[in-house]
């Protein structure tokens, strides 16, 4: 009896356990039809990891103790599994939010088109509001990002405007943005502004506790925090403020 | 050595060992670095925070960042990825500068794409798995699949592969 292709398969694989492999091999001896059967399996194998290579890409320089950093920050006393859970769906809160957010900052928008309704539902009346979750409030303008780690991206520098920084007390990071309509992707502890050719000013406010918070104009880090130490502050105190000019990057 | 220097040892092994073989998988998997890098590091975090090294390492891995892949493409639905707002920021492993001024292997690289993309997720995980050397029962760990049917289903994924990417080839 011929073997089936998955045995063929599992012979080049080194899976035929010791019994098999003698029978199948017994009959390969004696069987051209199946021996090209084998051949092709074993050449179609090579092509395709040939194939598959052309898509490969350097690996990136993972460091093994910034991963450990992670996983060590989500182990906070604070964050037992409850805690997790009631994180987790606070933060699926927080990103409807945030949608709804976006969908404010930019009228008009495909996107506010899509989330009014996502957060109205078929046939629901335009004019129903979207339920605002406690503990964050809906604030035109405001990125509100419930989580202990943060990156906030300037997508590129302006001509005008600049970043305040606000380091306060409070559960919550608000990235705001002033007199002008910019758009916000929020992901799940970052906040890109799509600030290009924009002149506005923004503010970003931040909890005092946070562990890991980095913001960025363009490529350039201003401002970083690793386990809970600044590391990296390019902001300059103006009067009360702490303020950086974003005509600073070009 | 206590309990847990003896994982952390365990687990620094495992993650020199894996890491790069993970990253290429979902690499190839997923089409896009930086998500792969991001996804290879997150599963990682989890092994860490397990505490205990699984039965079959590769296979916890595989498994675990499969359903990560999974979730992300559904909230990528609703909002666009960072990394593909900002390309520059994000520079995961560069393509090979010499093969990628060549457009004999662009073109490859799309195609190649395209038939990966036309697979069943299923056929696209068992193929690629297989191609990191992953063995049958490790296959059968990550998809959750009958380890006796694992042969099959590179004999079905292999074939489908090799009938897309000629598809793709001839369309044009």
């Amino acid at each position: 009896m011929h073997p089936s292709d998955a045995e063929l398969q599992a012979l080049i694989d080194g899976e035929l356990d010791e019994t098999r492999s003698r029978r199948v091999l017994a009959h390969l001896e004696s069987c051209e039809a199946c021996r090209d059967r084998k051949r092709t399996l074993a050449l179609d194998l090579d092509l395709t990891a040939d194939l598959l290579r052309s898509l490969d890409r350097r690996p990136p320089a993972m460091s093994i103790e910034a991963v450990i950093r992670v996983a060590e920050e989500r182990r906070l006393p604070a964050r037992t599994r409850e805690g997790r859970s009631l994180l987790r769906a606070a933060s699926l809160a927080g990103l409807l939010i945030a949608g709804a957010v976006v969908a404010a900052v930019v009228p008009g928008s495909p996107v506010r088109e899509a989330v009014e309704r996502m957060v109205r539902g078929p046939g629901e009346e335009e004019a129903a509001p979207p339920p605002v979750p406690d503990p964050w409030r809906q604030e035109a303008g405001v990125a509100l990002i419930p989580s202990g780690r943060l990156e906030v991206t300037f997508e590129a520098g302006q001509s005008q405007g600049s970043v305040e920084l606000v380091v306060a007390g409070g559960d919550t990071a608000r990235v705001e943005v002033r007199s002008d309509s910019v758009g916000f992707v929020v992901g799940e502890g970052s906040v890109l502004v799509q600030n290009r050719g924009a002149r506005a000013s923004y503010r970003v406010a931040l909890p005092s506790d946070m562990s890991s918070v980095r913001i960025l104009i363009g490529p350039r880090t201003v401002y970083e925090v690793a386990d809970g130490e600044v590391v990296r502050d390019e902001f300059r105190r103006q009067g009360g403020a702490r303020r950086i000019p974003l005509s600073e990057v070009p | 050595m206590s309990r847990d220097e003896a994982f952390t040892e365990d687990f620094r092994q495992i993650f020199a060992e894996e890491f790069e073989s993970l990253f290429r998988y979902l690499c190839r998997l997923t089409g896009d670095p930086a998500m792969a890098a991001d996804t290879a590091q997150e599963a990682f975090v989890r092994l860490y925070q397990r505490g205990e090294r699984p039965r079959e390492p590769r296979a916890w891995l595989a498994a675990v960042s499969n359903n990560l892949v999974r979730d992300e493409h559904r909230k990528t639905s609703r909002r666009r990825s960072l990394h593909e707002a900002n390309p520059t920021m994000f520079v995961y492993g560069e393509p090979d500068p010499a093969a990628d001024e060549e457009l004999i292997v662009r073109e490859r690289r799309r195609r190649v794409r395209q038939a990966l993309d036309r697979l069943p997720d299923r056929y696209r995980q068992a193929l690629l798995l297989r191609q990191e050397g992953y063995s049958y029962r490790e296959i059968a760990g990550a998809l959750d699949y009958r380890a006796s049917g694992v042969g099959k289903l590179i004999v079905r994924a292999t074939r489908a592969f090799r009938t897309a990417y000629e598809a793709a080839d001839a369309s044009e």
